[in-house]
């Protein structure tokens, strides 16, 4: 239990001792998202890299850095591409403070080093940009097929590298070679084309070519069902008129089988005695065609009179 | 407690000992100054208590699905996870309590108000496609702090006010920048209608693969869980063209649908019709066939009995056709010889004076 106290009592005190260095400036704090640099009288004396407790001389004076992955917006800006072509381009930067001596003595601060920086990744953006085509900066490789559908593949470097990739990688060793000639103490960790769209002044006219595109397309689909309608119904026709000539023929053919049949069939029978037929076919066509209207002069001499005048004539008349 | 590191190498030597040893003994010239023990008794409670609170003061809670990272003297030391802790008070030490454990979600393209509206941010959300048509995109980004460390220490960020970022908050304008550039470059390999309709599934893959790289090496510490798009759809000023594609796709669809109705119709309709006219052919052809063959059999039935005794027959037959014939016609019976005058007769007999 003393030996508690004790202990506690001898921290608190070394606090209290370090509470007094650090208000006669001897002791200090560097954050873990901190560089430190010790001046003296203006000159710099050592940096501090590594956070925590430090010692300085009460006649020194600290300059704190970040040590984080720092950003740079960069101003958008209107770039023409290798065609003339103005795209508005809105990049930012990341980069760390490597070495923060020099970028006490090149840059002084953030928002210095933000300027400076961003002006120089500005030009190698431009520069970029301008030696490029838009596709090439976009990053698609449209085709158009056959029947006018557009497809776009993603546009590559013969390494096999998205292009707005190498493009950026390009800008990236060059912005970092100008960092380094001019001694900023930076690194830049990436350079990075967020956003690269048709400048307001000619969208409008981009909108023009899209809707343009669109009604094409739309034509084309309409055109194609009435393509496939004429077709379809064309085909229906033509197929209903085979139907209905097979239909007919088969039909013929059969009528003709069934009056041939019966034609045969009739013919063979009547032949075995083709007398006896005509004197009932006649007999059969007589009742027919002698109906009420017709007139009829027979003689007595008729055979149907022959017991008309006599009972007995039947044997004069019979030979 | 704060062990020197091997690197620093400008730093003087720390004599720990002696300095406890010198701090003591001119605490101990005080109070010796200070007079007698009473005194010195009081003092040295009221140091004991001070020190007892402020060492108290060290005692925080770490949520269940919270993280606290510890910094001793800005030094990063280590993350503990939930329970009730101890760690140096400030000014010594600092805690950073973080929620490690919800998901959070970044709006692109669109924010959500507080009121759950949505306002369009076309800012963000309109980008060229790779045949070079603007699209406008919203997109929802899923991600957790996967490292606190680097979460809390690798990164500075501006914040953002929109989303009620803090500055040095990497979620902020680092999380933006990276999904609109590794978005926008995704977006910029493809087709509008690729976009729109049949990539969905792929731009969110290949933007997330791609956002999760930039992230990495910017050591965020954020893991992306997953990346959703929203409404997809063409600017404001050429939807109605895009639309009547659509109108388009769905009228040739519709005409064909006609075409099929009508092939549905009359197809079957003529096959009926052929069945029909075949079948009327067949039975007419049967009936032929069924009524020679009924008129040959009985034309062979009346010969076969005819042949067994023709004359009476034949007599019979006439005049039993004679019978049926002749009550209904007018006639002229002539006496034998008399044929010759036929002529004198006919003009004086009208329809009804006839005899009979």
């Amino acid at each position: 239990m003393m030996k508690f106290v004790g202990l506690g009592l001898g921290v608190i005190l070394l606090l209290a001792a370090m509470a007094q260095a650090v208000g006669f400036g001897l002791l200090y704090a560097v954050d873990e998202t901190e560089f430190t640099v010790i001046t003296q009288f203006g000159e710099v004396k050592r940096a501090e890299t590594t956070p925590g407790l430090k010692f300085k001389s009460p006649i020194e004076t600290i300059v704190r850095f970040d040590k984080r992955l720092l950003r740079i917006d960069v101003p958008s800006a209107g770039m023409p591409d290798k065609d003339s072509q103005f795209l508005e381009i809105d990049a930012y930067i990341r980069y760390k403070i490597k070495s923060p001596e020099l970028f006490l003595q090149n840059l002084r601060d953030e928002s210095t080093a933000g300027l400076r920086i961003g002006n120089l990744a500005i030009s190698a953006i431009r520069d970029e940009v301008g030696s490029r085509d838009r596709r090439d900066i976009i990053g698609g490789e449209p085709i158009t097929l056959a029947d006018g559908t557009i497809i776009v593949n993603p546009r590559q470097t013969e390494e096999n590298v998205p292009t707005r990739e190498a493009m950026m990688q390009k800008v990236l060793s060059d912005l970092r070679e100008r960092v380094e000639s001019n001694e900023f103490g930076v690194d830049i960790t990436d350079v990075r084309i967020k956003r690269a769209d048709f400048p307001s002044a000619t969208e409008n006219s981009v909108f023009d070519r899209m809707r343009s595109e669109r009604d094409v397309q739309a034509q084309r689909l309409r055109a194609e069902g009435a393509e496939q309608y004429l077709t379809i119904t064309a085909d229906v026709d033509r197929q209903v008129r085979i139907i209905k000539a097979d239909a007919e023929r088969d039909a013929n053919i059969l009528r003709g089988e069934g009056e041939a049949g019966a034609i045969s069939i009739l013919a063979e029978a009547l032949a075995q005695d083709p007398e006896f037929f005509a004197f009932r076919r006649s007999l059969e066509a007589y009742g027919t065609f002698l109906d009420e209207g017709t007139t009829l002069v027979l003689s007595t001499n008729s055979e149907l009179f022959r017991y008309l005048e006599g009972p007995n004539a039947q044997t004069a008349q019979t030979e | 407690m704060f062990e020197p590191g091997g690197q620093r190498q400008q730093r003087p030597e720390l004599q720990l000992e002696e300095i406890l040893r010198g701090i003591g003994s001119g605490i101990n010239t005080v109070l010796q100054r200070l007079g007698g023990g009473g005194v010195k008794l009081i003092i040295l409670g009221l140091i004991g208590l001070a020190s007892i609170v402020w060492l108290g003061s060290g005692v925080y809670q770490v949520g269940p699905r919270e993280q606290a990272a510890l910094q001793l003297f800005g030094e990063f030391q280590n993350t503990e996870g939930p329970g009730l802790k101890w760690y140096f008070p400030p000014p010594v030490g600092k805690r950073t309590i973080v929620d490690v454990g919800v998901n959070r979600n970044m709006e692109l393209g669109f924010a959500t108000t507080t009121t759950g509206a949505t306002t369009d941010q076309s800012a963000e959300a309109l980008m060229i496609t790779g045949d070079l048509n603007i699209v406008n995109v919203q997109m929802v980004v899923q991600y957790r702090i996967a490292d606190l460390e680097k979460f809390l220490f690798r990164v500075d960020d501006p914040g953002e006010v929109l989303r009620g970022i803090e500055r040095g908050n990497p979620e902020g304008r680092t999380l933006k920048d990276a999904t609109e550039a590794a978005l926008r470059q995704v977006v910029g390999q493809r087709s509008i209608d690729d976009t729109l309709v049949t990539g969905r599934e792929q731009v969110q893959a290949d933007t997330r693969t791609l956002l999760q790289e930039i992230l990495g090496d910017y050591q965020t510490g954020i893991e992306i869980l997953n990346v959703a798009l929203q409404t997809v759809r063409p600017p404001d000023e050429v939807r109605a063209a895009f639309d009547d594609v659509v109108n388009a796709r769905v009228d040739k669809e519709s005409r064909i649908n006609e075409a099929k109705a009508f092939e549905q119709d009359r197809l079957p309709r003529a096959q009926g019709d052929a069945q029909q006219t075949i079948q009327s052919a067949e039975a007419f052809k049967a009936e032929q066939i069924a009524r020679s063959t009924g008129e040959a059999d009985r034309f062979m039935s009346v010969l076969k009995e005819y042949q067994k005794s023709k004359e009476v027959t034949r007599q019979r037959l006439y005049l039993e056709a004679m019978e049926d014939i002749l009550p209904g016609i007018t006639k002229f019976i002539l006496a034998e010889g008399n044929e010759g005058n036929l002529l004198q007769f006919l003009p004086l007999t009208g329809e009804d004076g006839a005899t009979r």
